[in-house]
């Protein structure tokens, strides 16, 4: 790829890796650094792609990769209480509905969470969610009932307390 | 309820809020990092095709086994022996429920009677015989074996005799530094384990545990040399790494002509887990908490599965607690997994493989479920 290619391929698609990145390990330092991860890689990868769609999904594959090795790493285990003031799921006194339904996003399990977010936030198809986290058809389904279900009621359980989130729903 | 538009609304807030690095900056980091990696040459690079389906493997293994005067099958069967010490005995992880909604773990001794004695690796592997010269040292690629998930790749070192290789008194051993990516993915690091040392060669094997299933992937297995540092701070005179430099790279393609035998069985049943959290003077305990476990999955080398967990949020790298996993085989031996901690899946790799269909039942904690 060259650079033109990269620089092409970063103004269209860093964001969307960013929030990928974002949805799966909720600290906007290490989306920011796996987006760049995620596009070095890009940069050196040897094979083409046949169409934009496909260089999305291959980009989001790498941004769930990548993520799951920042968060198994040991040096993240250590360090993250220290950054908890980054978290980006952390109550906010300025929230308009968004960032409340951000946090109750984060609630669900990563996997819930993922598939939700690829299904319904990128439109992809079960099939590519599937390819993507490298989960059976089958296991992506029950994803999203169970994180559909779970978030529902987490929903249910806030919207009669708050005024932004019963504006949005 | 519309969840694109409750999407849109919760990460269009985030990210306004919280925005990403602007291209140019992000960019120019990635171009960077590139122009230094191009000034290294990758020397040592090797392919091979390695198949996980019993017909190919058998037959290939066979050639390269008289070729290379080694046997593929005790070879691995050592490696699950060695790293458990070839010891049976075990602990099973138990559950004391206090009078304050608190719980106690503690361990119990078991034996794993199960020995997976007479196992057969070669249907899931190959000889490798890669060899990579190196300034003071060769490495060896034996062979790989396992299966989606996971794969086992037992390799030498072997020094040469005017290297300083022999151990030294406050340092580690000889720790390779190797990577694994699939061309779909992005690296991680393989952690190696130091088996056994005859004079100059050093036996050890890698654990890859793929993010995704790994299976009909192209493997790249990078090696970066050798470190080995001190166990404890070093004085300004002394050093605290010893590096030997070398890259070894090898192109694995995993082939897969026959399915690996896996059983999927859905459960839907209520189980109990333990929570670790605060326990009044700032002290952490275990707090009992109704799951449900949906299912189990388990293959030769892993098993996993799917729990319920009400939307609890894990922080912080904390998780759920099911105790012992312990599996009973038809002829009534056992094999334990230690301690199964969880989110909402559990995955873990057994310590010593397993015929999936041999399995009839698991108990979780002090629940036994039937799986067949």
């Amino acid at each position: 790829m060259t650079a033109d290619e990269l620089e092409r391929s970063m103004r269209k698609y860093y964001k969307c890796v960013y929030s990928m990145a974002l949805c799966y390990c909720k600290n906007p330092s290490d989306a920011d650094d796996i987006a760049q991860d995620v596009f070095f890689k890009l940069f050196t990868y040897d094979g083409s792609f046949e169409s934009d769609e496909q260089l999305k999904a291959w980009l989001l594959k790498c941004a769930v990769n990548r993520s799951i090795n920042i968060l198994k790493s040991s040096w993240h285990r250590l360090s993250r209480p220290l950054d908890e003031a980054e978290n980006v799921s952390s109550p906010d006194s300025c929230d308009d509905g968004g960032g409340t339904l951000f946090r109750l996003i984060s609630k669900l399990g990563k996997n819930n969470r993922t598939a939700l977010y690829l299904y319904y936030y990128e439109s992809f198809s079960i099939n590519e969610i599937a390819r993507i986290t490298g989960a059976s058809e089958t296991a992506v389904r029950s994803r999203l009932a169970r994180g559909r279900r779970q978030l529902k009621k987490l929903i249910e359980s806030e919207r009669n307390g708050y005024y932004g989130l019963r504006e949005i729903i | 309820m519309d969840y694109g538009k409750l999407f849109e609304r919760a990460f269009g807030y985030i990210t306004e809020k919280y925005p990403c690095s602007d291209h140019e900056t992000a960019f120019r980091n990635v171009t960077e990092r590139a122009g230094n990696m191009k000034t290294k040459k990758i020397k040592n690079k090797k392919s091979v095709v390695i198949a996980v389906s019993a017909a190919a493997a058998a037959a290939m293994t066979v050639s390269a086994g008289a070729a290379l005067n080694w046997d593929f099958n005790t070879a691995f069967g050592e490696l699950f022996s060695r790293r458990n010490d070839g010891l049976p005995d075990t602990q099973v992880a138990r559950f004391t429920e206090g009078a304050d909604e608190s719980a106690e773990m503690r361990f119990e001794t078991a034996k794993n009677t199960y020995t997976a004695y007479g196992f057969d690796y070669e249907k899931y592997g190959k000889e490798l015989d890669l060899t990579f010269d190196c300034d003071g040292f060769t490495v060896d690629y034996k062979g790989m074996m396992g299966e989606g998930r996971v794969m086992y790749l037992l390799f030498d070192v072997i020094f040469d005799e005017d290297t300083d290789y022999a151990p030294k008194e406050g340092y580690t051993d000889w720790e390779p530094v190797i990577e694994y990516d699939t061309t779909d993915g992005v690296g991680r690091e393989m952690d190696n384990k130091l088996l056994s040392v005859d004079g100059n060669r050093y036996s050890y094997y890698g654990l890859l545990i793929g993010a995704e299933n790994m299976e009909g992937k192209d493997l790249t297995v990078k090696g970066y040399g050798l470190n080995r540092r001190r166990r404890y701070n070093p004085t300004e005179s002394e050093r605290y790494f010893e590096n030997l430099n070398c890259d070894f790279y090898a192109e694995i393609q995993i082939d897969t002509e026959n399915e690996v035998p896996r059983r999927t069985i859905g459960i839907n049943e209520p189980l109990t887990a333990y929570d670790l959290c605060p326990v009044g003077d700032g002290s952490y305990g275990f707090k009992p908490v109704e799951t449900v476990l949906y299912d189990i999955t388990i293959s030769p080398f892993t098993c996993s599965g799917n729990i319920e967990t009400y939307g609890r949020v894990f922080e912080k790298a904390d998780a759920y607690s099911f105790g012992s996993f312990v599996f009973t085989f038809s002829d009534g031996t056992a094999l334990t997994e230690t301690n199964v901690y969880s989110e909402d899946s559990f995955f873990f790799e057994f310590d010593r493989p397993v015929e999936p269909d041999d399995i009839v039942s698991v108990t979780i904690g002090e629940k036994t479920i039937m799986l067949k």
